[in-house]
């Protein structure tokens, strides 16, 4: 993994490590906050409408209580039907006002009230009628009240309604919120919304005509959020006057409702987002710096690791070259053939660390990836390895797998890397012993394992054996270079080496490769 | 280079807007019958239409009246007058308006034309009063083959039982090109066509009405004053000292409100006299206005025990019945100046109550307006109780309305249109 990459990853971990919870925590907080508001949005319309409905209520009550009066200072005497059109002219919502009497005709009689609603009322009942639109095309009710003076008598009028359309028009709530008020049948007979307006006039049913009806008997049921007259999502708040029927609903765009809410929920996100652009910042700032601390400190571990091995492997080198240097020295011929294998041996010994150090140096890149039987590769590792194997009494056998297990690899580093193997398996091994190369083929990936029966790795070397200079072999023959370099080789072909051993049993290397497609035949 | 060019368009076009609209229609709902169109509709979209196609010899405007037709008028005697003729003034067809045009419209308002030469027409008025009353209902048209012919701004393009289209004689972008009248069965059906979209006009709207107009997106409440009043008419079976008592006694801000259903008043009123006792007075209206019967039972209360019986008349009948009553609560005209001389000038084309002050008419026939205002004031004939007032509901892209003295819609043409 390049420093980049690594820095990428710590920089997500410490971001959602930061930002996770905020987030969390915050949604939880925006769909509380979007609930209550919700909740009080229509508590606010709720309250309006009640608040509404009362003053439409004391409205009708008052122009009722003026009928009364009206029909009071009208008097009983003879001249009563001139008293009652005077004291009319004080009461600007009375209309039509007539005294009316068992002789009147029907004609005379208030437009919405038939004769037994007036005779209820001329025996001591007031009786009023449904709401209407009179013949200007205002709203008005038909209302009789007895007569006190004058048994047998009632007052009639047409109680003018103009002002429930005036307050009902001038409830604003909010830029969007407006009132509509309908009769028990669910016609509408008041609209704060001017698209309604005509359905006052012509009776046409209105979307909330349906709710309206039910909202009469119980305001509390009718729905809350619906699709407004505009094709809009609304919210609502109902109330009733139980006394004519009539309900007043508050309607305002759920849009703007919650605008509150959602601008919170925007501020929530904007801080979220900052916060994890800073965590990101952070992250990417002091990972860098940290993995600086950490690279110049491996550095120095690691030159550590290699004067120390150096010095461990050149010093006994150094020490053999001053006895074979002593041995010179002497002039004895006796000693010629000696000082010849120890200088052979040196030599050989120092290419290897040349060897080593080169590869180290040198990047792992797979330049001419062709493919590669592994069945193939295993007989040319054992050809290759044989000699030396020979030299240290040790047997070498390939199992291959016998159904084309092909990669594509540089078929040079991978030699390398599975001759480092071997040479390692055979110098582990006794005299005596076989050390196995075996071929597998799985699904995706092709393997080659090389088995050996000998002492085994310490478990506790294990987790770090693919360390560079980690070697503890120290036998003045090897730096620990080998087996990084093989980890090196294999992840460069985008594959994987593992191990397994067991102390006494001996070590299995394992090598994963993609499997690729075996070549078309020429 | 090109893209400065790019640019300076960009801006050119940007800067211009949207282009005003070129065939902006004016849709009104009028309450059928429609009426026959002509100069001498009165009533009904057929009367609105006139104010379009048609034009008076002279408008009442607040600093006097204007004319197209007439350089100047002189009076030549109490009744005699010569309208001085003004060159080049044609009808919609192009062709001249010519001295006969003007003797026709003249004579249609019952004057006598003495003379005409092609510069002038000299006539003589039914009263003394001044001509620009007159002239005000005076229209000039010329009836052809295919219908009347005006001078007006529109023209009649189409005409229908329950419709008529004007369309703008000469193309003027950024206004009103044509107006459609649409015949409607009742002012609610026309009221909700409009609240509906389907309609973006109304004429003569009420003050209830205009209510349900606050808050409609795309509509607008124009208001502006009728030359009408409501007047209480003193008639002449009372003695002259009588009726000025009477007159000097009438609360008219209390009337007025009563008469409008509404609180009075907003300032305190001054005291008036008594009024003199006598028998109670009879006090009759015909049925024309709405604030007529709260307005005539107000008068009878403030007449106190001197208020009468309260009759309502029938329209039919009413001139003839009104000879019975002391008082009739009706309409009168109080625009153009001196329309008041045919209420109160004996003989008057609308004295329906039988007036006759020899002394007014002597000052009306000297022209001497200070002798004719204190001869009212010694012999009253009339109380106005409340101007009345105009009102119409438009298409809210129309830019500052202003509705006609006169016709309601005579301004119309000037109207500019939002883009």
């Amino acid at each position: 993994m390049n420093r980049g990459r690594m820095v990428a990853r710590l920089t997500v971990l410490v971001a959602l490590a930061g930002v996770l919870p905020v987030l969390g925590v915050g949604a939880i907080a925006v769909e509380s906050l979007r609930r209550r508001s919700e909740s009080a949005a229509r508590e606010t319309l709720r309250a309006v409408a009640v608040q509404a409905a009362a003053r439409i209520g004391a409205y009708v009550s008052d122009q009722r209580e003026a009928l009364r009066a009206v029909a009071a200072a009208a008097g009983t005497g003879p001249d009563a039907g001139r008293r009652l059109e005077d004291a009319v002219l004080d009461a600007p919502g009375l209309g039509h006002a007539a005294l009316v009497g068992p002789e009147t005709p029907a004609a005379a009689l208030p437009r919405t009230l038939d004769a037994a609603a007036v005779a209820q009322a001329r025996a001591g009942s007031e009786v009023a009628s449904e709401i209407y639109l009179a013949d200007d095309d205002t709203p008005a009710v038909d209302a009789c009240v007895p007569s006190r003076g004058r048994p047998g008598w009632a007052v009639c009028a047409q109680l003018d309604l103009l002002e429930l359309w005036r307050f009902v028009q001038r409830i604003h709530v909010g830029e969007t919120g407006y009132a509509l008020a309908f009769d028990r049948k669910g016609r509408i007979i008041a609209s704060g919304a001017g698209a309604l307006r005509a359905a006052i006039l012509t009776g046409d049913p209105v979307p909330e005509g349906e709710a309206a009806r039910g909202a009469s008997r119980n305001p509390g049921a009718a729905p809350t959020r619906y699709r407004g007259p505009l094709g809009e999502e609304v919210l609502a708040g109902w109330a009733a006057l139980p006394d004519s029927g009539w309900t007043v609903v508050v309607e305002q765009s759920a849009d703007e409702a919650l605008r509150a809410a959602r601008t919170v929920q925007w501020v929530l996100l904007a801080i979220s987002l900052a916060a994890l652009a800073l965590s990101v910042a952070v992250g990417v700032r002091q990972s860098r710096k940290v993995l600086a601390e950490l690279e110049v400190d491996e550095r120095w571990r690691t030159a550590g690791r290699i004067a120390a091995g150096i010095t461990h492997d050149l010093g006994h080198r150094v020490a053999i070259l001053q006895q074979t240097a002593g041995m010179a020295a002497t002039g004895e011929a006796a000693f010629l053939p000696r000082i010849r294998d120890n200088l052979q041996s040196e030599v050989a010994t120092l290419r290897k660390f040349v060897a080593d150090f080169a590869d180290l140096s040198r990047d792992v890149k797979v330049v001419d990836r062709l493919p590669l039987d592994l069945d193939a590769f295993a007989e040319s590792v054992r050809r290759t390895a044989l000699p030396h194997a020979e030299k240290m009494g040790v047997l070498l056998e390939v199992a291959p797998s016998g159904a084309g297990a092909w990669t594509a690899g540089d078929r040079y580093l991978l030699e390398r890397a599975a001759l480092n193997l071997v040479s390692n398996a055979v110098e582990a091994s006794p005299r005596g012993a076989t050390v196995r190369l075996e071929v597998a083929a799985g699904d995706g990936t092709v393997e080659l394992a090389v088995v050996d029966r000998g002492a085994g790795i310490p478990s506790g070397r294990l987790p770090s054996i693919f360390d560079a200079f980690a070697s503890t072999k120290r036998t003045g023959a090897h730096v620990g270079l080998g087996l990084p370099n093989v980890k090196r080789i294999v992840d460069a072909h985008g594959g994987r080496v593992a191990v397994r051993s067991t102390e006494g049993e001996g070590s299995t290397f394992r090598i994963t490769l993609p499997r690729a497609e075996p070549p078309a035949p020429a | 280079m090109r893209r400065v060019f790019l640019f300076a368009l960009a801006g050119t076009l940007a800067c211009a807007g949207r282009p005003p609209p070129e065939d902006f229609v004016l849709r009104v709902g009028v309450i059928e019958p429609m009426g026959e169109v002509g100069p001498h509709a009165d009533a009904g979209g057929a009367a609105l239409a006139g104010d379009l196609l048609f034009e008076p010899l002279a408008t009442p405007r607040p600093g006097g009246a204007a004319s197209k037709f007439l350089r100047r008028w002189e009076r030549l005697g109490p009744r005699r007058w010569r309208l001085d003729l003004e060159p080049g003034v044609r009808f919609n067809d192009g062709t001249p308006v010519a001295a006969g045009d003007v003797a026709d419209a003249v004579r249609a308002q019952g004057m006598t034309v003495l003379s005409t030469t092609p510069a002038t027409v000299e006539v003589e008025a039914r009263g003394a009063y001044p001509v620009e009353v007159d002239l005000a209902f005076a229209t000039v048209a010329r009836r052809t083959a295919t219908g009347w012919l005006g001078t007006g701004a529109f023209a009649v393009e189409s005409q229908e039982p329950h419709r008529v289209v004007l369309r703008r004689v000469q193309p003027a972008p950024g206004r009103i090109a044509r107006v459609e009248l649409v015949g409607c069965a009742s002012s609610r059906e026309a009221f909700a066509r409009l609240l509906r979209g389907e309609l973006n006009g109304m004429a003569s709207l009420d003050r209830a009405l205009a209510e349900l107009l606050d808050g409609v997106p795309g509509l607008q409440v124009v208001r502006g004053t009728a030359p009408s009043a409501l007047a209480a008419w003193l008639s002449p079976r009372l003695p002259a000292e009588e009726r000025r008592r009477i007159a000097a006694a009438i609360p008219v801000a209390e009337i007025a409100a009563a008469a409008r259903a509404e609180p009075c008043c907003s300032e305190p009123q001054p005291a008036l006299p008594l009024v003199p006792p006598g028998r109670p007075l009879r006090i009759g209206y015909p049925r024309y206005l709405p604030e007529q019967p709260r307005a005539a039972i107000a008068l009878r209360r403030a007449l106190g025990a001197r208020g009468g019986e309260v009759v309502a008349l029938d329209l039919a009948t009413w001139v003839r019945a009104s000879a019975n009553f002391d008082l009739v609560v009706a309409p009168m005209l109080v625009r153009p100046p001196g329309v008041e001389a045919r209420y109160f000038e004996t003989g008057g084309q609308f004295n329906v109550l039988g007036q006759s002050d020899p002394a007014y008419d002597a000052a009306l026939a000297a022209g001497d307006e200070r002798a004719q205002e204190e001869e009212l004031r010694r012999a009253p004939q009339a109380v106005v109780i409340l101007r009345r007032e105009r009102l119409a509901a438009l298409d809210a892209r129309i830019q500052d309305p202003v509705l006609g003295d006169w016709g309601i819609f005579e301004r119309l043409p000037e109207w500019k249109v939002a883009p």
